[in-house]
Parts: C-alpha cells; sequence; structure tokens
C-alpha cells in the first residue's frame, strides 16, 4: 500500500502532538486502518469539519517510503451522519458498535461486510430507526460476519430442534454459544431467558439480508430479551466488556 | 558526542523530557543555564517548585489556583448566577481573553467518552448540578467543543439539569470570523443558517 483511495467511517480521534490527529478508521476497500492527519488542528482548512467520529468520509492516503504510519492526503465529507451527535442515546449507541469493530477486526483487511453493516446502521441512527433495534441488527449481523454466530436451531446439549424442545422459554449456553432446553437446564433458572417468539425472530434475522430489515417489527420484551442475551454474549466471547457498554447502560437507565 | 559530568547529563535528560525538546535543544538549554547568573536559575528552579507545591484546583469551579478560591470565584465584581462550562483551564483561558464573560466558570476537567470509559463520574459533573441546586445560579452557558465528546457532554448536562429552574444554554457555533465560506464543511454550515439572526 504506498497510496490509497477509499471511503472510511471514523472510529478514532486521539489528539498527537499539537497539531496532528490519529484516526483509526473502517475503509471499504483496506479494512480497518490508522492514519494520522497532519495539522488537522492547527488548520481550519486543511479537514473542515471532516474528521468526527462517525462520519462517512472518502479519502486518500499515503505511505511514507520510509515506513510507518499513512498519512492523510485528503478527506471530504460523504455523510456526516450529523444526527447521531448531540443525542445521548444515539452517540451511545454508535459509541459501542464502534468499539465492536476497533477491538475485534485486525489491521488492513477488508470487510466489506461489517463495512456496509456499519452504515447501513449508522444510517438509521441518524434517520431516527429505533436505536435498540438497529442494535440488535447490528449485533446479530456482526457476530455472523466474523464467523460467531450464535446456534439458536437447536438445544445445544441434546441437539434437539427448536419446533420439538418443550417449553415457551430457553436458557443460553454462552460457553458453547447455543440454546439450552428445559429439559436440560441444570440448577437455578438462569438470569435472562429467550422467547420462542424471540429466537424465531433472531433466526428470521440471521437468514435474511440488510434489505429486508425494515420490515422488521418486534415486541417491547423481545427487544429487552434480545438485548441482555446479545450484550451478555458479546462481553463473552471479545473476554471483556466493552468500555461504551457501561455508558450504553448508563444512559438507558436514564430514558426509562 | 562530549561525556559531560554526571549532572549536567541528568540536567540534559530531564529537559529533553519536555515537549517540543530534542536532545540538541536539551544540550543548548544546559550550557546556557550553567552560564547564567546563580540568582537567575534558582528562581527558574523555585518556581519549578513552586508549580506542583502551590497550584491545586480551585475548590468551587476547578480552575487552576495558587489559593482555596480561585481569584475569579473570589472577586465580588464578577457575576456568581451564570456559569460558563468548559472542557480545560485553556479554555477558560480563551473565553477570558476574549473579555466577553463576566461570570463565574465551572472546569469538567475532560469530557464523556464512552469508547475511552471516560462516563459521567470521572469528569466535574456531579459537581456543577451540586453548584445548581444549591441556588442562585440563574444560567448554565455549555461551552464545550463541537466535537462528537463536546456535544455528548453538553446534551448529558442539559439533561442532567432540567429539573432544575436554570437557564441552560450552547455557545453559538457557525462560521469562523474572515472565514470563507467555501471552507466551511456542511454540518457547521446547516447549524449556522439554523442559527441565523437578524442583523
Ligand atoms: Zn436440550
Ligand atoms: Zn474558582
Amino acid at each position: 500500500m504506498s497510496s490509497i483511495s477509499t471511503a472510511g467511517i471514523l472510529l478514532r480521534r486521539i489528539e498527537y502532538g499539537d497539531h496532528d490527529l490519529i484516526l483509526t478508521l473502517l475503509t471499504q476497500d483496506y479494512g480497518k486502518i490508522s492514519m494520522i492527519a497532519k495539522f488537522a488542528r492547527k488548520s481550519r482548512k486543511r479537514f473542515p469539519g471532516t474528521l468526527e467520529l462517525f462520519s462517512e468520509i472518502t479519502l486518500v492516503g499515503v505511505s511514507p517510503r520510509k515506513g510507518g504510519m499513512p498519512v492523510l492526503q485528503e478527506a471530504a465529507l460523504k455523510q456526516p451522519f450529523a444526527g447521531i451527535r448531540g443525542n445521548l442515546l444515539k452517540t451511545a449507541y454508535a459509541s459501542y458498535w464502534s468499539e465492536l469493530v476497533l477491538t475485534w477486526l485486525e489491521e488492513q483487511k477488508a470487510q466489506k461486510n461489517i463495512y456496509r453493516l456499519l452504515r447501513y446502521c449508522l444510517g438509521a441512527l441518524d434517520a431516527g430507526q429505533p436505536p435498540a433495534v438497529t442494535s440488535i441488527v447490528f449485533q446479530l449481523y456482526f457476530l455472523q460476519f466474523s464467523g460467531l454466530s450464535p446456534n439458536l436451531r437447536q438445544c445445544g446439549r441434546c441437539r434437539g430442534a427448536l419446533e420439538k424442545l418443550p417449553g415457551e422459554k430457553f436458557g443460553f449456553d454462552l460457553e458453547k454459544g447455543g440454546l439450552v432446553c428445559k429439559g436440560c437446564l441444570t440448577g437455578k433458572t438462569p438470569e435472562w431467558q429467550l422467547s420462542r417468539g424471540t429466537v424465531k425472530q433472531l433466526l428470521w434475522i440471521q437468514a435474511g439480508n440488510l434489505k429486508n430489515i425494515r420490515r422488521l417489527r418486534f415486541t417491547e420484551p423481545a427487544i429487552k430479551e434480545s438485548q441482555m442475551f446479545l450484550e451478555a454474549f458479546i462481553p463473552y466471547h471479545l473476554g471483556r466488556e466493552p468500555k461504551s457498554l457501561k455508558f450504553l447502560n448508563h444512559i438507558r437507565q436514564l430514558g426509562s | 558526542m562530549i561525556q559531560y559530568p554526571a549532572s549536567i547529563t541528568r540536567l540534559i535528560r530531564n529537559l529533553s523530557k519536555l515537549p517540543g525538546i530534542g536532545e540538541k535543544s536539551a544540550e543548548r538549554l544546559a550550557m546556557y543555564l550553567l552560564q547564567a547568573r546563580k540568582d537567575q536559575v534558582v528562581e527558574l528552579a523555585d518556581s519549578l517548585k513552586d508549580l506542583k507545591e502551590k497550584v491545586r484546583l480551585c475548590r468551587q469551579c476547578f480552575a487552576l489556583s495558587d489559593e482555596d478560591l480561585c481569584k475569579i470565584c473570589s472577586d465580588p465584581a464578577r457575576d456568581g448566577a451564570v456559569i460558563c462550562v468548559v472542557e480545560h483551564p485553556v479554555d477558560m483561558i480563551a473565553i477570558e481573553k476574549s473579555a466577553s464573560f463576566n461570570g463565574h466558570y465551572h472546569v469538567l476537567q475532560g469530557l464523556l467518552s464512552p469508547m475511552d470509559g471516560i462516563g459521567p463520574e470521572d469528569i466535574r459533573i456531579r459537581e456543577l448540578i451540586g453548584r445548581v441546586s444549591k441556588g442562585g445560579v440563574r444560567e448554565v452557558i455549555i461551552a464545550t467543543g463541537t466535537n462528537v465528546e463536546g456535544e455528548t457532554t453538553a446534551a448529558y448536562i442539559r439533561e442532567q439539569l432540567a429539573g432544575y429552574h436554570v437557564r441552560v444554554t450552547r455557545i453559538a457555533s457557525g462560521v469562523p470570523m474572515g472565514g470563507e465560506l467555501k471552507y466551511v464543511d456542511q454540518v457547521t454550515l446547516k447549524k449556522a443558517l439554523e442559527g441565523r439572526h437578524a442583523v
């Protein structure tokens, strides 16, 4: 990579020295990339208003011949998603997704499906679609594209298919990544459970794609259940609690 | 490189830790100090020591201060019913230089940043609410930056103060003085148009 030209979404912005910014972007063609934007903080004309978190930009970057971090040469705003900033709940969700992308993805390995997913979900937030449902969609597809889809088709212990499992509520084995039916549940009742209806909706998302996601209708209890489930499943497989999840929980509590 | 005596090497090493000072500059500064008058060097050393021993945060507004209560908070000529909220002490100094504000300040010492794990407990938001809840505050002006962290912090403060009898305002943002419109981004222009006023 000597010179690149692509689109990217800004995930992270760190002040560097007196004048510069170090940016981490999820780019369309090169995956996650860190770049330095020289004089971005000193000159208003250099990158006017383009280098804000969650913005989609088109960019030109050049790798120095002697190695080191690519330097951002040009940037133009493609989609600012300006409806996100200034709104606590939307910012909290966008931060959570960005942190997942930042921690999970490898540097410079293109993942176009995750790029499209993030852009779609930021656009949905910006357009005022329900953040909680959008987050369920983001997390499910993100897991799927990362090869970590939870198995919701059968009980992970007795292997019984969902349609044949007794009861209307299921547990979930985070370690094995699968449902646990009533018959296989041992010990005390788990903290949270998934109703049959919720499992079916999650399966519908897993089997579908972003194009028909607008038809999705979630009931309030199904949102709650899915949220509990995914926000336990992801930290478990990430190996730690994402920092922004704490903030998200705090903001959700304020709202309720 | 010439081998300096240990005391000079130590000074060079310490000076070169300062921002913007490389080994060469550190060496030049050390040589200058070596030749300078003794009282001049002692004055410099004392001021460095004082910096760490005397400077603290004002107990009311968290600005840098030599006293328990800073100069602004203890000035009877300033209006304590108006509080201007800023991120860092340097922002407060920038507003002071503009000579356009005669109230008190509240220095948050940071901004909310979900991805860095900086939440409301990590900056001085609770202390701000405390000042407002004591009464006597008419207006809170939120003067954090317009980046995502600045806007998030402003939104959070607005929410937290919603239950109090206080006017909460946000500084205006828009086209910079002497700026050309073609250099202004679309988000700023939209805000500038929304915030237009009669002339
Ligand atoms: Zn079973
Ligand atoms: Zn003070």
